[in-house]
């Protein structure tokens, strides 16, 4: 009786609104056609299935995650061993480190769009003056590019907690471990490798998973910067479904994109808390 | 030793707990501060505390009964101005009080949530794709159907845009004008001079060669600049219009039954195309980069002088362009689409919600009171088509240089006045307001899947056809004629499925 206070806004906010998007997978319901909402059972899914967008989105989320979770996963890596280390500044450095972290994605996005401007892009005159480039670029204009600029915006902001994590990671290495390797005459490769990865695995696993929960999630830089272009190159799917849910108002498809985007989402939630588990049971040895 | 660590430790948790109550009483300080505010800095809804005199002998209107709620529906622009507009007409009909609701910047989608959960404002600006939809899903209301005499305001309009103000699926006047902004042809009148022409392109080839020309000169590099994103569809009707005169019950891109008839070659829209794909692979003066061009972009791009040609509107970009801070300040000129002469324009109407006149006479005659402030005529914010003024709509044009569709409020020498200031070249622009084009929304009318198939006329999102295109502009070929065929082809299709699910 005294968990229903707690519980209820976790049901009416939390468990209701997964309900309801679940019933309007199952229903074609488009606001933009005189067809009243009705049962059609996986007919969504299929809709879906046949539609070349969501392929292209589908893909696209597929190379974003590809492209973001290793740089991800390698920056923070690079970034915690730095600031591991005994050094002046190195406090200082932490802190700006850290400082991104509390910049919005979409702040991000509208400076990166701003910095890859055609016509006044600090990046296009940067190129020019070291002669990279003999003329103004179109960046956002052109796949590939557009989409890296999609994905710096993101690295940017999405960077720092990860190297939060495997910066404590680093630092809670038993100082016995590192004298062992010492005087075994490791190298310093081997030292990495056999010592500060092998104790980091956990803590790897938890920020490949959260990276990839951020890849799948993210929204704000392709809003703000290319609105899915080129020819919806960087239309990842989470704006997929925005577009479906708000300017197409075809409820019972963009439904239907959030059930599936959920059920990953609880693939990659269950593989992060089998990753915290393993690692408490790390600290524990 | 343990009994004074644990006395630290209570004085620690003490801390806490004092922090913690500090920290809620603030909070609880400021809500109640902001909620204060709030309610002091709302308008008064009781009768006005003065009366003015109505110069043409109406009685000021007064009532001993509870005044009539409106509620406006805005979006985030000039909203200290819209506010105190409501707080004008608030002062002088004590019958009748506007209440303002800024609906943000996801207006459509506020909007839509808003008349999805039937609780819609009472009265809301309307892009024509919205206006569209609300009268297919039926959710406004036709204001002639309430106030007959709207349909005088046809008469004061330009003839190119009557038709506009018309539901077409009903024939009725469904509201009255908030804004209208052709598209005009803006120029850097440097750069053509430079070039070695006297005077702005009469065609769309004379366009090319001019721009062509520019880019030469060392002048521009991509001299050809457009308003993508939701300036997309209009670009496109400009363009086949401008090599193919609007004439009367002309069609461009479908017939009647709404059956696609440009997916062949010579079509305007085959065309229009192969014009634009020679410009960015033959002669490079149009970049991919166009892609890149929203509203301030595109406006920055004139500005700067980093194109020479635009499609635009007067007030929005030929304005700003020519801002005192612009590089080009003076030289972005207007001159007519080229060809024809005809242009299409983008406009926004005032609609009122079938919730609201469903209420009742009262609410019908409140409703139509208040858009005949914001619309139409009123003197001393009261309803007077006969010797009013068109307030509401000439203010905006007055402080921002906003442009309307209506002829009075266009031609007055003082709206004249401050438009020239703002370097809208104003005789061009009074001409292009007398051949302008329904088409662009008249083809032959819009319907619930167009903007989805097209372009949204009201936000940066595009539509299906947008990113099809773009995947020809950016390929490393130029397209070939069966690609471009194929590209028509295939958006035909596209177009043909969503009017089957429309079951149209």
């Amino acid at each position: 009786m005294c968990l229903v206070p707690a519980l209820a806004p976790l049901f009416l906010f939390g468990f209701y609104p997964l309900a309801y998007a679940f019933y309007l997978s199952l229903t074609f319901y488009n606001l933009k056609t005189e067809i009243p909402p009705h049962f059609i059972g996986f007919g969504n899914y299929q809709a879906l299935a046949s539609d070349s967008v969501f392929a292209i989105s589908t893909t696209s989320t597929l190379l974003f995650a590809a492209l973001t979770i290793p740089l991800i996963t390698l920056l923070s890596l690079g970034e915690a061993l730095l600031l591991s280390n005994d050094f002046r500044g190195v406090k200082v450095l932490q802190v700006l480190a850290l400082i991104p972290w509390g910049i919005p994605v979409v702040v991000s996005g509208s400076i990166y769009r701003f910095i890859f401007d055609f016509n006044f892009g600090l990046f296009n005159d940067i190129m020019l003056k070291l002669g990279l480039i003999h003329e103004y670029q179109s960046w956002l204009s052109m796949q590939w590019p557009a989409m890296l600029v999609v994905a710096l915006a993101y690295l940017w902001v999405q960077t720092p907690l990860p190297t939060l994590l495997l910066l404590a990671g680093i630092q809670s290495i038993p100082k016995e471990l590192h004298e062992a390797a010492r005087i075994d005459g490791a190298k310093p490769l081997a030292h990495f490798r056999i010592v500060t990865f092998n104790w980091l695995k956990p803590i790897l696993f938890i920020v490949l998973v959260y990276a990839s929960l951020m890849a799948l999630w993210c929204f704000d830089p392709v809003y703000v910067i290319t609105v899915g272009g080129p020819a919806n190159f960087t239309k990842l799917i989470t704006y997929f479904t925005y577009e479906k849910m708000f300017y197409f108002l075809n409820f019972g498809q963009a439904g239907a994109t959030t059930i599936l985007i959920l059920a990953i989402t609880v693939l990659l939630i269950y593989l992060y808390f089998r990753a915290l588990s393993l690692g408490r049971l790390r600290l524990r040895v | 030793m343990a009994t004074g660590k644990s006395e630290s430790k209570e004085q620690t948790d003490v801390s806490r707990r004092r922090f913690l109550k500090i920290g809620a009483g603030v909070v609880v300080v400021a809500a109640a501060g902001a909620a204060g505010y709030y309610y002091l800095t709302q308008p008064p809804s009781g009768p006005p505390t003065t009366t003015t005199e109505a110069t043409t002998g109406l009685p000021p209107t007064t009532s001993a009964l509870a005044p009539e709620k409106i509620e406006w529906g805005i979006w985030s622009w000039g909203v200290e101005l819209v506010n105190d507009n409501a707080r004008i007409f608030n002062e002088n009909n004590s019958d009748v009080q506007i209440g303002v609701t800024d609906l943000g910047g996801a207006y459509t989608t506020a909007l839509y949530t808003r008349y999805q959960a039937q609780n819609p404002p009472d009265i809301h600006y309307s892009t024509p794709d919205v206006a569209y939809f609300l009268q297919y899903k039926k959710w406004i209301a036709d204001i002639e159907d309430y106030a007959p005499q709207a349909r005088k305001y046809l008469d004061d309009m330009y003839p190119g845009v009557r038709d506009f103000h018309i539901n077409p699926l009903t024939g009725k006047v469904h509201g009255l004008c908030y804004w209208l902004g052709p598209y005009v042809l803006g120029y850097n009148e440097s750069h053509m001079k430079q070039a070695g022409f006297d005077a702005p392109p009469k065609t769309y080839d004379e366009l090319a060669k001019q721009a062509l020309a520019i880019k030469k000169e060392g002048i521009a590099e991509y001299p050809i600049g457009a308003l993508w994103s939701w300036g997309f569809p209009a670009m496109w009707y400009n363009i086949m219009i401008g090599n193919v005169e609007p004439k009367p019950g002309a069609h461009y891109l479908f017939d009647e039954k709404y059956n696609p008839i440009f997916a062949d070659k010579g079509t305007p829209f085959y065309d229009a195309v192969k014009w634009f794909f020679d410009r960015v692979f033959v002669d490079k003066t149009i970049s991919p980069g166009i892609r890149e061009y929203d509203e301030s972009g595109i406006t920055t791009a004139l500005g700067s002088g980093t194109v020479s040609f635009a499609l635009a509107f007067a007030d929005y970009d030929i304005a700003a362009a020519n801002a005192p801070e612009m590089k080009q300040s003076g030289n972005v000129k207007m001159a007519m689409n080229p060809g024809s002469g005809y242009s299409v324009f983008h406009a926004t109407t005032y609609n009122v919600s079938k919730k609201c006149v469903d209420r009742g006479k009262s609410a019908q005659d409140a409703v139509w009171k208040v858009m005949e402030y914001t619309g139409g005529k009123t003197t001393n914010a009261r309803s007077d088509y006969d010797h009013g003024k068109f307030f509401v709509c000439k203010t905006l044009l007055d402080k921002y240089g906003v442009t309307s569709a209506y002829k009075a409020v266009m031609e007055d020498p003082t709206s004249i006045d401050v438009m020239e200031k703002l370097k809208m070249n104003t005789d061009v622009l009074l001409q292009q307001y007398q051949k302008l084009s329904p088409v662009l929304w008249l083809d032959p009318t819009q319907t619930p899947w167009w903007g989805d198939w097209f372009s949204s006329p009201s936000s940066e999102a595009g539509g299906r056809v947008m990113p099809k295109f773009e995947a020809l502009m950016i390929g490393a070929a130029k397209p070939s004629e069966s690609d471009i065929l194929a590209f028509l082809k295939d958006i035909a299709n596209d177009w043909n499925k969503s009017k089957q699910e429309a079951g149209f």
